[in-house]
């Protein structure tokens, strides 16, 4: 399971985690997580996160 | 210009003046500037607790010239120890508003110049107690306050006008929040004059509270005085989408206004964030409220960095940083201070 970095305020997106606040499941994978999902802490859109290996 | 700052402030570069003849501490001269850190420590042995110091004889950090330099500038002054710092008092909905405030702003009497020293100082005030205890109700109280301050800025322009020179000269912590909502309120106001399609009271707090979100932000990094590493940096952007969404559980201002919070650091040509958005996709607020912000940051004195005057600050903005604002909201801006 990858982890992605959100490139602006520095939050880490796991996703054997998820988001609860976003209401994405743990062990949701990135490509399934909706366009219109948002960096829980400082609002980003996925596009701004990079994954990290 | 002389300052008096506390010994915890001093940095090499200062010139100062210290208390006392040359016999009341160990240097050979009262006034001079500081070279190493072993004369800061010094003047700290002697027990000397305060220090004069000349900015226009010390060598401080020149203004920054770009937004990317503006970043890292925080909007603090003062060094303080956790350890030293005092819990936060639990102020609740009816201590949060200095009865002052509201005796200023209906008092027929007070002279303008006054009356706006009064409204400024009694605004700061209810703001620093409201980022110490940011709760619903408080918000909500707040809100109304912020009401009234509003509808003195629209319909006493003598008064309004005083609010915004005084803003040019109060540098401290909380008065970030104050001057912001006092200058992007007569942007608006110059812009809306002839429109009732806005809502200035609605505006005027979304303006005021537009840095809410920094009380999620570690006070670790909001207390430090001086130059944020890149990973504070990173940090201290939350505050726009935080501030959204205290004021969205709170249920407090419109959405409209709540997007002033939220796109206050987007930039017209999408270097901003938190979203990244450019141009029009920016919201009207949210532009007028970047720029009153970026011109408080510049203009705002730190004693490590210099201030830059309203005309310089201004030509910075016009030279350095053109695509970052909205072109004719900036012209409108501009006129603010002719």
């Amino acid at each position: 399971m990858a982890n992605y970095l959100c490139d602006v305020c520095g939050y880490v997106f796991n996703e054997d985690a998820g988001d609860n606040e976003g209401n994405i499941l743990p062990g949701t994978r990135w490509e399934d997580i909706p366009d219109d999902w948002v960096c829980p802490e400082c609002g980003a859109t996925k596009d701004a996160f990079l994954r990290l290996d | 210009m002389k300052k008096t700052i506390p010994i915890g402030e001093l940095r090499i570069g200062h010139f100062v003046h210290l208390p006392g003849s040359w016999l009341d501490h160990p240097f050979l001269c009262s006034k001079f500037k500081l070279t190493t850190s072993e004369q800061i420590a010094q003047i700290r042995v002697h027990g000397i607790r305060q220090v004069v110091v000349d900015i226009d004889k010390s060598d401080l950090s020149p203004a920054p010239q770009s937004m990317a330099e503006l970043a890292y500038v925080s909007h603090n002054d003062t060094p303080v120890d956790p350890k030293d710092e005092a819990p936060p008092p639990v102020w609740n909905p009816e201590e949060l508003v200095p009865p002052e405030l509201k005796e200023a702003i209906h008092d027929q009497r007070m002279s303008a110049e006054n009356k706006s020293r009064a409204v400024y100082r009694h605004s700061v005030q209810m703001m620093q107690r409201l980022l110490e205890a940011p709760t619903a109700e408080n918000l909500r109280t707040a809100k109304s306050a912020i009401h009234s301050v509003t509808d003195l800025i629209l319909n006493d322009d003598q008064t309004a006008h005083n609010l915004l020179r005084i803003t040019l000269h109060d540098f401290y912590t909380y008065t970030h929040s104050v001057n912001v909502g006092v200058t992007s309120l007569m942007l608006a106001k110059a812009l809306f004059r002839n429109s009732d399609a806005h809502d200035l009271h609605e505006l005027g707090a979304g303006f005021f509270l537009h840095d809410l979100g920094k009380v999620k932000v570690d006070p670790a990094i909001i207390n430090k005085p001086g130059r944020l590493t890149e990973d504070e940096m990173r940090r201290m952007r939350i505050h726009p989408y935080q501030g959204h969404k205290l004021l969205r559980d709170a249920d407090a201002l419109s959405e409209e206004c709540r997007i002033v919070v939220m796109e206050h650091h987007e930039l017209m040509d999408g270097n901003g964030y938190p979203k990244r958005i450019n141009g029009d996709q920016i919201h009207l607020y949210g532009r007028i409220c970047c720029i009153a912000d970026v011109f408080d940051a510049l203009t705002a004195e730190r004693s490590y960095k210099k201030a830059m005057t309203p005309f310089d600050a201004l030509t910075l903005m016009r030279d350095k940083m053109p695509n970052h604002f909205d072109r004719q909201l900036f012209s409108t801006f501009v006129m603010l201070y002719k």
